[in-house]
């Protein structure tokens, strides 16, 4: 029996097929299926199913195995180079995968979750018109989460990280035909533009310091190193473009409001979105760069102030939520920020096993949110009737003016989705206003004659918000305007 | 007789004219209605027009084929007065100025000393038409110039980079300049994405495109110009995956019904996203810009994501305008189906994208070719090598403790 663990651990063939199958199988269902669609064959419904519930699961399989691979002992740690993708000078971009115990067990929570949602949606959306786009999405968005989560450097990382964003944008925009679902996804692709972006600096910041941004090199193998010494002004920089990048993906304050749009989605792409993969991913960040934070202590100072602040802002405002799938999207964001300050604290055994529970237990109370009220109905007509219990709860032993000001301060997400408006979307568009200001002439769509001025960007009852997208207070300008 | 300069950057530039020549192809057949041989003509044009003024090493050659292409192009577009006017009339002036101060080949130029003077007259011409060729100014519905300015930049690399070399603040005002001229553009984009449905469409592509090629060309402006290999590298590499993802947005956002999720590619694609050839520009040029200048490489960052959530709000708002003119008592109309020129351009932006290796050499090798200030990484390369010699000598290395400390940095010239 020993001499087969110590088989599997160290064969390096069967961890470099493991590892390919779990980064090529997911995104080769939803080339096959773009490529039939591309071609004029509409493949049916069932057949877009098999497809993409194959190549994930496969994909999933594999990625748990070699989460429980590189966990034998004796070796509890891979990093396998599988090619160079270029190099100019000294400068290279490798193709890699690093396995450790962080991403043995985010992948297995992957691997648990990604089969359950692609069987759930298969009839969640049936006769969809956008069935197919949605299985090709959830094809990439697998891809991008093993990337993310397996890949051996900060390269990799960005690579899954870039494609998990640009397939939830689309996912929430899913349902075309809703002004709102499109001008949501907006919201929540700048959300995560301004978390690809510091990702970047992180990463551009560690090619700059390291030269090689492999994690071994960047952490050191063992848990605890720090691979290289980066002073505490450089770990400082680097932290906080990390912070920043977790608080975009894992919808942290201040940028908690995009999650509540998000929810525009079908509920399978919430639940694999805001209730288990993207909402972690951030975790995950942080609780990789842990070792990093030992040498910047006002970074982790602002780790565990975001997380802390997160976790009490957003619990609040879940409880004050009138819609399942938007509590539920808060709640998440609210345990995702008290795992964060877990990590900060250096707390990251708590923080992985919280995570591992919180997925898992999000992902169910996603899928069964559209009929939870049913059952509740029915539930509650089984026991006999009678009113919902409302239950004795914390708040009640406030004082009623504090319990009044908490309770509007919940709903109105205590003001950050305005301050972050005022911070950079209202600027931006005033800045946008006046660069329109300068345009020609233009013509009016409606009647072809040439308008003598420019219209405004604002729709009439919100001056100064972006009409679409950038703003979260902004009403359906679209609609105000036609 | 015609000196030729057969070199890796004519390699480099030849798909580029390739590209151009397909899209005045299919212009001309589908949205001029004009004959099969015709545009087929003044696509054979074009490429061999880009092709010679590319691989001549003749200012005269150059200059003349400037002339005749703008004699062409003002034939073919019907339109005389335009920017294209100025950006001739710039280019020429400098190769003017070139040939009257004595430089009768490109090759000539870093060995012969024009003198300060003429130095920064021809920079300041060049530099003009750069920004010309930048500067989202769009006069008529139909882009004239959609693609990636191949003439403007052909000229700055054989014309401004080595008389650069000799100009302590060209690699400091030339990227800023750039900077400046893309943040200008990406919220000009965004002010035409947040008020699309104030374009009838065709305008709205065009000012899509002639926004987001300003962008592009202001990276790899910044990028050619920034003295450091890596963010050179990156330029050119991103002058590339400029014209395919420019190729891609023009291809889906013209064709009725949208075909929205080629439409999507084509964002993602300009968006450089990790998979496309755009990453590896991307890459290399925010790292390259980080090496000599962090604040430009932030500036670099916050422009690129600007213009990313710019051009995502100009595609949704595109397809909400079109849901909306459709008559509500009507069946929406099926799934547009990408054209082949958008299957072209997204197989090259996946496929060097996934596989950039050979591609990246060939601009590394046409970079050796143009850039005439010394190679930098390969210095640090070869210092890299000393200090192990060294160190395998018994002698202690005098470096920092991380590997990007293991040299200091060489100066830019």
């Amino acid at each position: 029996m020993n001499d087969w663990i110590h088989f599997l651990s160290t064969s390096q063939p069967l961890f470099h097929f493991l590892a390919l199958v779990t980064l090529i199988a997911p995104a080769s269902g939803s080339l096959v299926l773009v490529l039939l669609s591309i071609s004029g064959v509409r493949p049916s419904e069932r057949w877009v199913a098999v497809v993409s519930g194959t190549t994930v699961s496969t994909g999933a399989i594999a990625a748990m195995l070699l989460g429980l691979v590189s966990l034998l002992p004796p070796k509890t740690e891979y990093h396998e180079v599988l090619w160079r993708m270029y190099s100019v000078g000294h400068y290279h971009l490798d193709i890699s995968v690093y396995a450790d115990r962080l991403s043995a067990m985010l992948t297995a929570l992957g691997g648990a979750v990604i089969p359950v949602l692609a069987r759930y949606s298969g009839r969640y959306l049936h006769r969809e018109p956008g069935y197919l786009r949605f299985f090709v999405l959830v094809g990439i968005a697998s891809t991008g989460f093993f990337w993310f989560v397996l890949g051996g450097g900060i390269d990799m990382a960005f690579f899954g990280w870039e494609l998990l964003g640009l397939s939830s944008a689309l996912l929430v925009c899913f349902f075309w035909d809703r002004t709102e679902t499109v001008v949501a996804s907006g919201r929540v692709f700048a959300t995560y533009r301004v978390a690809d972006i510091a990702l970047l600096m992180g990463m551009v910041l560690l090619h700059h310091y390291v030269g090689d941004v492999s994690w071994p090199s960047v952490l050191g193998y063992g848990a605890g190193q720090v691979g290289f010494q980066p002073g505490v002004l450089g770990s400082t920089i680097l932290c906080l473009a990390f912070l920043i990048a977790a608080m975009g993906k894992s919808a942290l304050m201040p940028l908690t409001g995009y999650i509540l749009r998000a929810m525009e989605g079908p509920t399978p792409s919430s639940a694999l979105f805001y209730g288990t993969l993207s909402i972690h991913c951030g975790v995950y960040l942080i609780l990789r760069i842990e070792p990093l934070l030992e040498y910047a202590p006002i970074a982790r100072g602002a780790v565990v102030f975001v997380g802390l602040f997160t976790a009490i802002t957003a619990s609040m405002s879940a409880r004050v939520r009138a819609d399942a799938k938007g509590a539920l999207a808060l709640s998440s964001a609210a345990q995702a920020g008290l795992m964060v300050a877990e990590g900060g604290m250096g707390w990251t055994n708590l923080a992985m096993v919280h995570l591992l529970a919180h997925g898992l237990l999000r992902l169910a109370q996603f899928l069964r949110s559209p009929s939870w009220l049913e059952d509740a109905h029915t539930r509650r007509s089984h026991l006999g009737g009678g009113a919902f219990r409302s239950g004795s709860y914390l708040e009640n032993g406030l004082p009623r003016p504090l319990r009044d000001f908490l309770y509007a301060a919940a709903l109105s997400r205590f003001g950050v989705d305005a301050f972050i408006d005022g911070l950079f979307s209202r600027p931006l568009s005033r800045i946008a206003h006046l660069v329109s200001a300068t345009r020609p002439r233009i013509r009016s769509s409606e009647s072809g004659r040439i308008t003598s001025s420019p219209m405004p960007l604002q729709g009439p009852r919100s001056p100064g918000a972006l009409p679409t997208s950038i703003s979260p207070t902004a009403p359906d300008a679209r609609g105000a305007r036609r | 007789m015609i000196d030729w300069k057969l070199d890796a950057f004519f390699w480099l530039v030849l798909p580029i004219a390739v590209l151009e020549a397909a899209r005045i192809a299919r212009t001309e057949l589908k949205q001029h209605r004009r004959a099969l041989s015709g545009a087929l003509a003044f696509a054979a044009i074009e490429l061999l027009i880009i092709g010679i003024c590319a691989a001549t090493a003749s200012p005269l050659v150059f200059l003349v084929l400037i002339s005749l292409r703008h004699a062409i192009v003002s034939i073919r577009e019907g339109q005389l007065w335009d920017r294209r006017l100025m950006k001739t009339a710039a280019m020429g002036a400098a190769l003017v100025v070139l040939l009257a101060s004595g430089v009768g080949s490109f090759n000539a130029i870093a060995a012969i000393d024009l003198g300060p003077t003429l130095q920064r007259v021809i920079l300041v011409l060049v530099g003009l038409t750069c920004v010309l060729a930048i500067l989202p100014v769009r006069i008529e519905d139909e882009p004239k110039e959609t693609l990636v300015a191949p003439l403007a930049l052909i000229l700055f690399t054989r014309v401004a980079l080595p008389i650069g070399a000799h100009e302590p603040l060209f690699a400091i005002v030339v990227p800023l300049v750039a900077a400046a001229l893309s943040l200008v553009c990406a919220l000009w984009l965004l002010s035409a994405g947040a008020r699309a449905n104030q374009f009838e469409p065709s305008s709205l592509v065009s000012e899509i495109l002639v926004c987001e090629r300003g962008v592009i060309l202001s990276f790899v402006w910044m990028g050619l110009a920034s003295g450091d290999d890596l963010a050179e590298v990156g330029g050119l590499v991103y002058w590339w995956s400029g014209a395919l993802a420019l190729l891609a947005l023009e291809a889906s956002l013209r064709r009725r019904p949208l075909p929205k999720p080629m439409a999507f590619f084509a964002l993602a694609m300009a968006i450089s996203l990790p998979g496309t050839i755009g990453f590896v520009g991307e890459d290399l040029l925010a790292n390259g810009l980080l090496e000599l200048r962090p604040a430009l490489a932030a500036l670099f960052m916050g422009v690129t994501a600007i213009n990313a959530a710019a051009l995502y709000l100009a595609l949704v708002n595109i397809i909400v305008d079109l849901r909306d003119a459709h008559p509500p008592h009507l069946p929406q109309p099926a799934e547009g189906r990408p054209s082949t020129m958008m299957l072209t351009t997204a197989a090259l932006a996946v496929v060097i994208g996934l596989a950039p290796g050979p591609f990246v050499d060939l601009a590394t090798r046409a970079h050796t070719a143009v850039v005439h200030h010394p190679n930098r990484h390969l210095e640090e390369d070869r210092e890299e090598d000393r200090e192990e010699e060294k160190a395998e000598a018994g002698v202690a290395p005098d470096v920092g403790s991380f590997p990007g400390a293991a040299s200091p940095p060489a100066s830019i010239h």
